[in-house]
């Protein structure tokens, strides 16, 4: 009994071997100091070459006007040329060959131009065969330039001792000394004992990223931080406001992590990139406390799903503690802008300082959204139709609402005079509605505005109300409805950890564009170009629009990393 | 009309002619009829947009309303650059003290109009059209200026604005087109190739746009202002390649303008006016810091043009004059700042200039609603710059007969 | 209505047996914003009276060219912004199949300078604009008339403001001094009088309103009539004063003839100004088609405006114009639609070159061979082509010219001679 399950675990392993060749991590000469892996090109692009959006590309105007330049003809004189000789398509020659493919960078001891070690492990070692014996009387022929030699099943070229290739039937490896290229051959024949893929730093990437990727790529940080300093030469504190809120959390935990790692992947479904660092937030201290949310928490809220929703962003800052630190934070000439800040705000809330009582208001996030917006309490449009915008605070204390409030009737007040000033608009009121049990306070017009094609600035109906902790600005009546409805809902406790959150809808933007085509054409054609042609770029737009179901970048806080996340669905 | 006499009678008037020393130039030119921008003189205006506080730049530190009304703001005798008397400058205009030791500063005290406004559009629009009583922004008072011109000004640039977007009013013309020039890229003739083709091409220009009469069609009117065009591009070209300045000139915004301003002037553009502006002055609130950094590049940048030009040689040729459209309010406001006042100081820069300080400081104890009362009419000032310097009629660019000051000389 | 006697003297017919290539090209360049070389043809091959019958007589317009203009005028109005506007009216210039209209557009437009930055409104400025349209080829007595009420010229000059106890003479004086008689022409009190004629012609909710509580309705006095007056009278008095015909025939030969007309090219004008009663098509096919514009004097003798040079240019050599390029560049020499720089308009002439605009003059040929104006297609063509179809005229020191052809067109774009049409 125990022979042939003996047999049977030997035939199972060994087709396991044979099937799931090591990775090329794990050939790699160790000492790599940054890594780039390609699994799988040849067949994502033959993916591409078939697919729909291929086609349609070729068909546009601008492609059809590229494929006439003088360069492009020369392009295609030479592809000719090589398919002739090699044989095959090039599109089948980079299918069959493009199986694996990996560069490894390593320091030189000057820092000029670094050492590089290329791998590619081919698809269909037939075709391959094949491509090798198209190539050998070219390399005879450049003798002078290529040097060949013979050791066992591997053939050896050295190019002007620049370059050293080896060929093998399954893989094909190059580097720029000799040494290294032994150490690849040995690599790839599985007798290294140390690889890329045993680097601490990149078995911490694999543990927080995956090892599975179409494109993955590895820096090892330790090595730069060596080269450039401590702190690669950015300063303590930050010169820029905008960088030190938005950036300067993952700036800190970069400047301590042990590793960049970057991988993507795409397929029919759509496509996902990826950024990551090691270190745990909390080993920042309380300094940088402000920037993350916590690993285990929700993290930054989801944008409200509101009908029309076009792109929404959400971030997760506790402002009240950037703010209180900044003097930590950034540098001293800053300091003096924020003293004016205070003292202009200060007109707006007399008695209050900014950074004890205003500040503290705002909780943990912050979101805006655009979204398709409906004008049913004009009689008409305006004739440019803008999305409607809304701005989102989460309160730390519902009565904070009233601050925000103030906020409100000012910028409404100051508006309302400056319209009347330049005569175009319809000066209006402050008012109230009540939906849904809440209390919204917007405006309204002495005399409605009337007419099909109204000024562009009748997008824009300040309205604000405070809504289940969160106070909410909007520039339409009928989103802030909407947003009152989607927000008195429950919170979901089920969220994923998100730093930030931007999305994009592009479906939606497509119906902004094809409610503002005219206008977009009109512009086309002030440029000079044809309405036809103004046309049909437009129509083009649209369609690579409606072709994307989601775009989102991201970031999260992970248990022992953070990442930065790039992804896209396309539309079935 | 005899020119002769009636300049005669003006100079007794004014007293600028003095027994002995050389006569006022202007004097020659008069007797010749003038003609447009003799003896190449030019005129740099430099605009303090927002409302300088002269108050603090031209200190009376002995004044006791001045340490009353400004116990935080108040410069105080240690710390102000003396002048003369109890007078003295902002201690950060080092390069204004220079200048006065060197005879190159004069500055000319209580500058207003009557019926002071002290809203910014309308102030500055009374400065740049020279009508207090009425809103007519048809044109300003070069523009109205240029049309008065003896020998007319057809072809030339009259004036130049430097750094800015829309045309200051004071150089609108009914008649002439002034150009605004964001940098001296915007006089670069534009060509392709390599520089000997360039160079080829530039020459063919130039020898198909000779060869004109001396007559007065368009073809020669044309072909006159062609050669000069292509002549000054070529010189700027020149000059924004191989210019040194005699002396650095201060990395801010000012400093750069004026540097452009020099450049123009070395490349011998033949404007008569050069404009340029210098924007935040409006200093309601905080105003120590902001109005300490306002001084430092005024004066910086003033001192660094006058010795590059004096280095070129052109000192004598150029007059700078600053303005602003008020001063400040006496007592300071509850943030540390100050608001809009009326009179205040204007400064000239140039050896020609008569150096020192002209006219007395405004009381500070004779207020107008808690502002400067002026002494002097700023009319009177342009009266003197167009008649006395650009040897131009003033009086219907200003719109009206307004005593000459003596600051020239 | 009596009989109209015919024109006699400088403005007597030209013979039209002796029609050459360069009549062709003369007349084309001033009818229209530039000319093509077929366009030149066709007009040669067709004689003169066919020239001026197309350029006078109301043309259809293609559906494409209906089309995209309205599109343009939709997107003006929707976004209310001037450069729109402005982009719509330099697409009717270059692809109307009324080029002479637009002509006079523009002239009208100048005449009655009213700009954008004061009315600040899309849809009165483009209603103004489309009524010197409608008058282009009509009748001045009636466009006069229409302009004391047209909104955007009411907020342009005040006329608000103007009221019966406290008038404001603003809009007076403009009537005279700018749209009918000329500078000098009148007397401050012939202001008072027409401006207390004028109270009351108001503006309320977008249109004109006569306020006849704030009217006027004593008697006033101007040029020897005494009664109570009203605006459309006064105008009346103003269009038969004698300098009327003289001022706007003053200007017609400017801006069609020649930058420097002479006494007695203004008097004949003005005489059949006077005969036709303003009414300006018959004006405009004697004055086209005159002995005194084929006539020497009349040669070469304009400034181009910067529209001309841009957008005749752009013709010229075949080039689709990218309307916001050519609007910037036209603006930066002087010339932007709906804002002229002061309220007499563009003077235009001499005035139109300094050194620095020639400069800027030349860098436009440049940018426009660079293909920054639109696309352009690589010039291929002979010396003499380009020198019959930009320059109309032999030019010394040319005559071997061995340079390859972009070279060629840049220089002869460059030349003083290329500026004068």
């Amino acid at each position: 009994m125990r022979t042939p399950l003996l047999l049977l675990a030997l035939v199972f392993s060994y087709a396991v071997f044979t099937t799931n060749a090591a990775p090329l991590s794990a050939a790699m000469p160790r000492s790599a100091v940054g890594y780039v892996e390609i699994n799988g090109l040849g067949q994502r692009l033959i993916q591409l070459r078939d697919s729909a959006y291929y086609s349609d590309a070729l068909d546009s105007p601008q492609i059809k006007q590229a494929m006439q330049q003088p360069q492009y003809e020369k392009f295609a004189a030479g592809r000719k040329v090589a398919e002739a000789y090699l044989g095959m398509n090039l599109w089948t020659a980079a299918e069959k060959l493009f199986g694996e493919i990996a560069v490894g960078v390593y320091p030189k001891a000057e820092v000029e131009q670094p050492d590089l070690a290329v791998m590619i492990r081919v698809t269909d070692p037939a075709a391959w065969a094949h491509v090798r014996e198209r190539i050998e009387p070219l390399i005879t022929l450049a003798e002078d330039t290529v040097k060949r030699e013979m050791r066992g099943e591997l053939e050896l070229l050295t190019i002007e001792g620049k370059a050293f290739l080896a060929l093998h039937k399954n893989w094909i490896a190059a580097a720029s000394t000799a040494a290294l290229l032994d150490q690849s051959i040995a690599g790839l024949r599985g007798d290294a004992k140390v690889a890329v893929a045993h680097h601490p730093a990149f078995k911490k990437m694999e543990r927080d990223m995956g090892a599975k990727h179409f494109v993955r790529a590895w820096a090892d940080l330790g090595f730069f931080r060596k080269l450039a300093g401590k702190r690669f030469s950015l300063p303590e504190k930050y010169e820029d406001g905008f960088v030190s809120l938005m950036f300067s959390g993952i700036i800190e935990l970069a400047m301590q992590s042990d590793y960049l790692g970057l991988t993507l992947d795409a397929d029919k479904a759509g496509l996902k990139f990826a950024a990551g660092i090691e270190g745990d937030p909390k080993a920042l201290g309380e300094k940088f406390g402000w920037f993350f949310s916590k690993a285990d928490t929700p993290g930054t809220r989801d944008v409200p799903t509101v009908p029309g929703l076009m792109g929404g962003l959400s971030i997760h800052r506790n402002l009240s503690g950037w703010y209180g630190k900044r003097e930590e934070l950034m540098d001293e000439r800053l300091q003096a802008g924020f003293d004016k800040f205070e003292s202009d705000i200060g007109n707006i809330f007399p008695g209050r300082d900014i950074g004890d009582d205003i500040m503290p208001a705002f909780g943990s996030t912050i979101t805006f959204l655009a979204a398709k917006q409906s004008f049913k309490h004009f009689k008409g449009e305006p004739g440019i139709k803008l999305p409607g915008f809304a701005l989102l605070f989460d309160l730390n204390r519902p009565q904070d609402g009233n601050l925000f409030q103030l906020v409100f009737q000012t910028i409404v007040t100051i508006t309302n005079l400056a319209a009347a000033e330049q005569g175009g608009r319809e000066p209006s009121v402050m008012t109230a509605v009540v939906h849904e049990g809440v209390a919204i306070n917007t405006i309204q017009y002495l005399r409605p505005p009337q007419g099909e094609r109204l000024d562009i600035s009748y997008n824009f109906m300040p309205c604000a109300a405070t809504v289940n902790g969160r106070f909410v600005f909007c520039t339409s009546l009928e989103l802030l409805k909407s947003l009152v409805t989607e927000l008195k809902k429950p919170k979901n406790p089920k969220r994923v950890n998100r730093n930030f959150n931007f999305e994009l809808h592009p479906p939606a933007l497509a119906g902004l564009v094809v409610a503002n085509r005219r206008t977009l054409v009109a512009k086309s054609i002030q440029t000079g170009k044809p309405a036809e042609q103004a046309r049909a770029e437009i129509q083009l737009a649209e369609r690579l629009l409606k072709a994307i179901e989601i775009l989102r970048f991201s970031t999260s806080v992970k248990d022992k990393g953070f990442q930065i996340q790039l992804e896209g669905k396309w539309v079935e | 009309m005899n020119t002769r006499r009636t300049f005669l009678k003006t100079l007794g008037a004014s007293g600028l002619v003095s027994l002995g020393t050389r006569p006022h130039p202007a004097f020659a030119r008069a007797a010749d009829g003038g003609k447009a921008n003799p003896d190449g003189r030019i005129l740099v205006l430099v605009q303090l947009a927002g409302g300088n506080d002269g108050l603090n730049t031209v200190v009376p530190f002995e004044e006791d309303n001045y340490r009353k009304l400004r116990p935080s703001l108040g410069i105080g005798k240690g710390a102000a650059l003396k002048l003369e008397g109890a007078l003295g400058l902002h201690p950060r205009m080092q390069g204004f003290k220079e200048l006065f030791d060197d005879g190159a500063l004069g500055i000319v005290q209580g500058v207003g109009y009557p019926n002071p406004n002290r809203s910014h559009f309308r102030s500055m629009d009374i400065w740049h059209t020279a009508k207090p009583g009425i809103e007519d922004k048809r044109d300003g008072w070069i523009g109205r200026a240029f049309d008065h011109v003896r020998g007319g000004l057809a072809g030339k640039v009259p004036a130049v604005a430097l750094g800015t977007d829309r045309l200051p009013l004071s150089l609108v013309s009914t008649k002439f087109t002034v150009p605004t020039v964001r940098s001296l890229r915007d006089y670069q003739l534009q060509l392709r190739g390599s520089k000997a083709e360039q160079a080829a091409h530039r020459a063919r220009m130039r020898q198909l746009a000779e060869g004109g009469s001396a007559g007065n069609s368009d073809l020669d009117f044309l072909r006159r202002t062609a050669t000069t065009a292509l002549d000054t591009s070529a010189k700027i070209a020149e000059v924004m390649s191989d210019y040194k300045p005699a002396k650095p000139y201060p990395q801010n915004g000012l400093g750069q303008r004026l540097k452009s301003v020099a450049q123009l002037i070395t490349a011998d553009l033949g404007a008569s006016v050069y404009f340029v502006s210098l924007g935040g002055f409006d200093t309601h609130a905080e105003q120590e810091g902001a109005h300490a950094g306002l001084m430092q590049e005024l004066s910086s940048a003033l001192a660094a043009f006058h010795a590059d030009l004096k280095g070129h040689g052109l000192s004598k040729r150029v007059l700078t004059a600053t303005f602003s459209e008020f001063g400040r309010r006496v007592k300071e406001n509850g943030s540390l700042g100050t608001d809009h006042g009326a009179a205040g100081p204007m400064f000239f820069i140039g050896d020609a200039v008569k150096a020192g300080v002209h006219g007395k400081h405004p009381s500070l104890t004779d207020l107008d609603q808690g502002d400067l009362k002026h002494h002097t009419d700023f009319r009177s000032v342009y009266t003197t710059l167009l008649e006395d310097w650009l040897d131009w009629p003033a009086e219907a660019a200003v719109g009206g007969k307004f005593g000459k000051l003596k600051v020239l000389g | 209505m009596g009989r109209i006697n015919k024109p006699t003297g400088i403005l007597a017919p030209h013979n039209a047996r002796q029609w050459t290539r360069r009549d062709a090209t003369h007349l084309l360049w001033r009818g229209q914003f530039g000319a093509t070389a077929a366009e030149i043809a066709a007009t040669h091959k067709a004689g003169l009276e066919a020239a001026l019958e197309q350029l006078l007589t109301p043309q259809k317009e293609t559906a494409d060219f209906a089309d995209t203009e309205s599109l343009l005028r939709e997107a003006a109005y929707d976004t209310g912004t001037v450069g729109d506007l402005q982009a719509w009216w330099l697409h009717r210039m270059h692809y109307t199949a009324n080029p002479l209209t637009e002509k006079l557009t523009l002239f009208w437009h100048n005449h009655f300078a009213t700009s954008f930055s004061k009315v600040q409104s899309v849809p009165h400025m483009a209603a103004q604009n489309d009524r010197f349209r409608a008058e282009s080829l009509g009748s001045f007595r009636t466009l006069l008339h229409a302009m004391a009420k047209d909104v955007a010229m009411l907020i342009w000059l005040d006329s608000n403001a103007n009221r019966k106890r406290h008038a404001n003479e603003n809009f007076a004086r403009e009537v005279m001094e700018l749209f009918s008689l000329g500078e000098g022409n009148y007397t401050e009190d012939d202001i008072k009088q027409a401006a207390r004629a004028f109270t009351g012609w108001h503006v309320r909710d977008d249109k004109f309103w006569f306020n006849t509580r704030q009217h006027d309705v004593t008697n006033k006095s101007l040029f020897g009539k005494t009664a109570n007056l009203d605006g459309g009278e006064v105008i009346d008095l103003c269009l038969t004063h004698k300098t009327c015909a003289r001022f706007i025939a003053f200007k017609l030969l400017r801006a069609f003839v020649l930058d420097q007309p002479t006494e007695a090219h203004i008097t004949t004008l003005a005489a059949r100004l006077r005969e036709h009663d303003f009414a300006m098509r018959p004006v405009m096919r004697e004055l086209l088609g005159s002995k005194l514009f084929f006539s020497a004097a009349a040669r070469h003798a304009r400034i181009k405006e910067p529209l001309e040079l841009t957008l005749g240019a752009c013709r010229a050599l075949g080039v689709r114009p990218n309307l916001q390029a050519i609007n910037r560049v036209s603006g930066q020499l002087g010339q932007s639609v709906f804002e002229p720089a002061t309220v007499k308009g563009w003077e235009g002439g001499r005035l139109w070159i300094t050194s620095a605009s020639l400069l800027q003059r030349n860098n436009f040929a440049m940018a426009l061979l660079d293909g920054q104006m639109g696309q352009i297609a690589e010039p291929k063509k002979s010396r003499d082509h380009y020198r019959e179809l930009l320059l109309s005229r032999e030019v010394r020191g040319m005559a071997k010219a061995k340079d390859e052809p972009r070279k060629l067109v840049h220089l002869m774009m460059t030349l003083p001679e290329f500026q004068l049409t």
